[in-house]
Order: C-alpha cells, then sequence, then structure tokens
C-alpha cells in the first residue's frame, strides 16, 4: 500500500496504562498495544465497551487523568486534532463559533470562515451556526464537534465514535464524504468505533482490541480502492463485516 | 409565551390578595387597639409617618444603598479577584482557605469595632465592613466554578495548542460565570445585613442609624419602615444581579429561574 511510504503520525510502542485505585491497588487497564498510523491513511480501532479504547487514544494525545501512567511510547505529531465521545462544545458560544475557535488557537491560518461553510455543508449543519449547543440535538452537536477538528486541518486525527448519535442514512452519508475529506489533506486517522459496519467502511486498517488487560488481538486490512455506496453494497463488504464479527470476542 | 404570561399574571394576582389579606387583618388587629400601638404600629400610622418624615427616610435609604453596593461591588471584585489567583494552585488554596473561613466565622459584630478603630467611622470604613460580609460566598463560589471546568473541552483545545491563559480567560471564566452569580447573589443580601450592622455600630448616617435612634425611642413606626425597605433593597439588588447575569452569561439562563 502507497501509506507504507508515508510517514507516520501516530505511533504506539509496546504501549500500556496503568491506573492507580487508591494507595496500593493499580490496574493494568491496556498493555502491548503496538499500532501505527500513517499520514493518508484511515485506521479503525475496535473492540468491546469498557475495554480501554478511550484510554489508548487518552494516553496518545496526553489525556489522561493524574491517576493514570503510561509505560511505553505514545507518539504523536505535535498537530493533531481530538472529538471526545462527548461533544464538549462552548455553551456559550454558537455552533459556528464553537468551529471557529481554532482561529484563536493558531493565529498563522487566517479565518477559516470558508472551510467551515464547507464542513458544515458536508455535515448537514446549514442553518444551525447561529444556534446555541444547548438547542442543538445530540447528533447535531456531534457534528460540529467533527467540524470543530475538521476545521484545523491537522495532520492527525483521533477521534472518539464521533458519528455514534447520528441517525443511519446521515451517518452513511458522513463516512463517505469523511474518508475521503481527510486523507485528500493527508492527513492520519485514528478512529475509535464498535460499529463493525462503520469500521470495515472506513477502514485501512482495522485494530481489534479485546482481553484483560487490553491487547490488540488482530489486525485486519481492508483492500478496496473506492469507498462509496457501490462498496457498501458489495459482497466483499460483507465478506469484511463477516470476517470482523469472528475476530470481535463474543460477550 | 401566552401560558407563561398567564402564571405570571395569576402570581401578580396570588400576591396582591395574599398582601391584601395581612394588610387587613394587620389593621383590623391594630386600628382598635387590641395590639396596643407601642408593639405594633397600625398601617395606616406606618403609612401616614412614611408620608411624614419621607425626605428624612429618602436620605437614611440613600446613604445606606450606597453602602451597599459600594461595600458590595469591593467585596465581590475582591474574591473574584483572589479566586483568580486561587484557582490554578491547590497549595495557596490551603493556605489560604482556613484565614478566610475563620475571618468569615466571626460574627461582623467583632469585627466592626477593630474596622472603625483603624479606619475611622465614616462612609469608607461602612464600605469596608460590607465588603467584609459579602467576600465569602462569592468567593467560595467563584473558586468552584473556576475548576468545575469540562475537562473534555480543556483537552480538545491544549491539544490544539491553547495557552493556559486562554483556557483560564476564554474556557475557565465563562463558566465560573453562574457560579459567580450564585454567590453574588447570596452576597448581595448580606451585604444589606452588613451595612445596617456597620450603620447601627458607628456613624450617624444610613437605616442602621435611623434603626438604633428609633429602638431608643421604641420608634416602633420607623422601626417597621425601615424593616419594610430594607428588605426591598435587598429583593431589589437581588433581581437586578439577575438582569446582569441574564445579559452576561444568557447561555445558562434557560436553565433557571432565581
Amino acid at each position: 500500500m502507497a501509506a507504507a511510504l508515508q510517514r507516520a503520525v501516530i505511533t504506539a510502542t509496546d504501549l500500556a496504562v496503568d491506573v492507580r485505585l487508591n494507595a496500593i491497588r493499580t490496574v493494568r487497564i491496556v498493555t502491548s498495544i503496538d499500532l501505527v498510523v500513517h499520514a493518508s491513511e484511515y485506521t479503525v480501532l475496535m473492540g468491546p465497551s469498557g475495554t480501554g479504547k478511550t484510554t489508548i487514544l487518552r494516553a496518545l494525545c496526553d489525556c489522561l487523568s493524574l491517576s493514570a501512567s503510561v509505560t511505553g511510547t505514545a507518539w504523536r505529531t505535535d498537530d493533531v486534532a481530538v472529538v471526545w465521545q462527548r461533544p464538549a462544545l462552548m455553551p456559550w458560544r454558537s455552533a459556528l463559533s464553537n468551529v471557529l475557535v481554532e482561529e484563536s488557537l493558531r493565529s498563522a491560518k487566517g479565518s477559516l470562515a470558508d472551510r467551515a461553510q464547507l464542513l458544515f455543508q458536508h455535515l448537514y449543519l446549514r442553518g444551525i451556526e447561529s444556534k446555541s449547543p444547548a438547542e442543538l440535538s445530540a447528533g447535531m452537536a456531534q457534528r460540529v464537534a467533527l467540524a470543530r477538528a475538521l476545521a484545523a486541518r491537522p495532520a492527525a486525527y483521533l477521534l472518539d465514535e464521533p458519528l455514534s448519535s447520528v441517525d443511519v442514512p446521515q451517518k452513511e452519508a458522513i463516512e463517505i464524504w469523511l474518508r475521503d475529506f481527510v486523507l485528500g489533506e493527508s492527513s492520519g486517522v485514528l478512529h475509535v468505533t464498535h460499529d463493525p459496519y462503520e469500521a470495515v467502511f472506513l477502514a485501512d486498517r482495522i485494530y481489534v482490541l479485546g482481553g484483560t488487560p487490553a491487547t490488540i488481538q488482530s489486525t485486519l486490512t481492508i483492500n478496496a480502492p473506492r469507498r462509496n455506496a457501490a462498496f457498501r453494497a458489495s459482497a466483499a463488504f460483507a465478506a469484511y463485516v463477516a470476517q470482523l464479527r469472528t475476530l470481535l470476542p463474543t460477550p | 409565551m401566552m401560558a407563561h404570561d398567564m402564571s405570571k399574571r395569576r402570581l401578580l394576582l396570588l400576591h396582591s390578595f395574599l398582601l391584601t389579606i395581612i394588610l387587613a387583618l394587620w389593621q383590623a388587629t391594630t386600628h382598635r387597639g387590641i395590639i396596643p400601638f407601642y408593639l405594633l404600629p397600625s398601617p395606616s400610622a406606618v403609612l401616614r409617618r412614611l408620608v411624614v418624615d419621607a425626605d428624612l427616610l429618602l436620605a437614611h435609604s440613600g446613604a445606606t444603598v450606597a453602602t451597599i453596593i459600594g461595600g458590595f461591588v469591593l467585596g465581590t471584585a475582591a474574591a473574584a479577584g483572589l479566586a483568580l489567583c486561587l484557582q490554578g494552585n491547590r497549595a495557596a488554596r490551603h493556605l489560604v482557605y482556613p484565614y478566610v473561613i475563620a475571618l468569615k466565622s466571626l460574627p461582623i459584630v467583632l469585627i466592626i469595632p477593630f474596622v472603625n478603630l483603624w479606619i475611622g467611622t465614616g462612609f469608607s470604613s461602612r464600605v469596608v465592613i460590607v465588603a467584609l460580609t459579602s467576600f465569602f460566598p462569592t468567593l467560595v463560589t467563584t473558586v468552584r466554578g473556576l475548576l468545575h471546568v469540562d475537562q473534555d473541552l480543556v483537552d480538545v483545545l491544549r491539544v490544539r495548542g491553547a495557552t493556559s491563559a486562554f483556557v483560564l480567560f476564554k474556557v475557565r471564566v465563562p463558566s465560573a460565570l453562574p457560579h459567580f452569580f450564585a454567590g453574588a447573589k447570596v452576597a448581595v443580601v448580606l451585604a444589606v445585613i452588613g451595612a445596617l450592622v456597620a450603620e447601627m455600630m458607628g456613624g450617624s448616617r444610613g437605616l442602621g442609624f435611623l434603626a438604633l435612634i428609633s429602638t431608643y425611642r421604641l420608634d416602633t413606626d420607623v422601626l417597621l419602615i425601615i424593616s419594610i425597605v430594607s428588605a426591598i433593597i435587598g429583593y431589589c439588588l437581588f433581581r437586578g444581579l439577575g438582569y446582569i447575569e441574564r445579559k452576561v452569561a444568557p447561555w445558562n439562563w434557560a436553565t433557571l429561574e432565581l
């Protein structure tokens, strides 16, 4: 794959995260994690709820709580943007103004108004620019949070279930656009989800997490040059989903 | 919207009804001498007194309102400033809080003689006393507000390179505003008490001073008027703060009433 020639934007090598419960008890959440995300590459991290997907994401961007300690290496480019499970918008700013917050963070970029307009269009957010976060539905707020990350045009994205509250038709349409959009700008993505359809559709490579403490139990490479409605309807897509399901731990 | 207006009108109606009953009962029991006038004056006597002594009452009320506002603004500004200093430093909070709590635990009547000794018994001394009484609630709630931020939001911004100054002024301060106003609303009512007590214990101006004189004279008419006026001042200042809050932090207002 072309991705192999690209530089890495996110790497984890023998990564483990321990969380201190109290003075004497420490529990290991994830262990021996090796993963890499190159520029222009879409990777998905999958696994059952509570396995530690979010913990890995937080370790990668230094956003773990104080009781957690990281061993091994968790490296990512400085130019990264995150989307958490919660939208975490500023309630005192309008939807558009939330997306434009990047303007005041890295001054060199100048106005992001045009880019924001484009993002609002593709994320089906037209017409809600001036609404406050309190007025938005969960799905809308989540798309605004995604737009905020995309507005930054970073070298890498860490996305934690960014489309979990979006309805299925809209989600499928956004997935088609999102993958082409971020890869077209040579960004690398680490996307956490527990939806196998979402994972197969978006990913170049899927890391499947499982066990206690969690490790990467298998890796699945998706070879499909074009990700569109036809791919979603294809036998290859169904086969990949079926294969991925056999790799997921049974509850 | 319609339903809201209706309920508001109904509330007003109920209020007038309740007040009329109270006043009628009061008038009935005091007018005929069932309760002697020196224990509880009748509403008509109070009203007559209000008209006769209007100038005097207005002058003293004005002095009190000035003291309250001056002291409240000073105390609240000091609380907000100290909160900003303490929010980033856990050790500083643990160092400062015991003294602040100790100071607030003292009855203000024990502090007033010292303030009067040090600064005198003029307007500025009363302002300091009101500032001392109204400083604590705002400090506690504002510190809490500055610390109680959406950590996910802070993380999103920090990952994008936000400085701690940016996080402080663009995230912590706006999220602390509702907490700040909650404290300030408690403080402004305390400021009314602080002002009256300060005026009772020093100086020759204000409703507190007037209350002291009237107590010596057993002038229950004026004492009652002072009580009602103080309550109205407290109510108006509380509502005024609510109005400012709605303008400054409207995103929080939708879910709250008082």
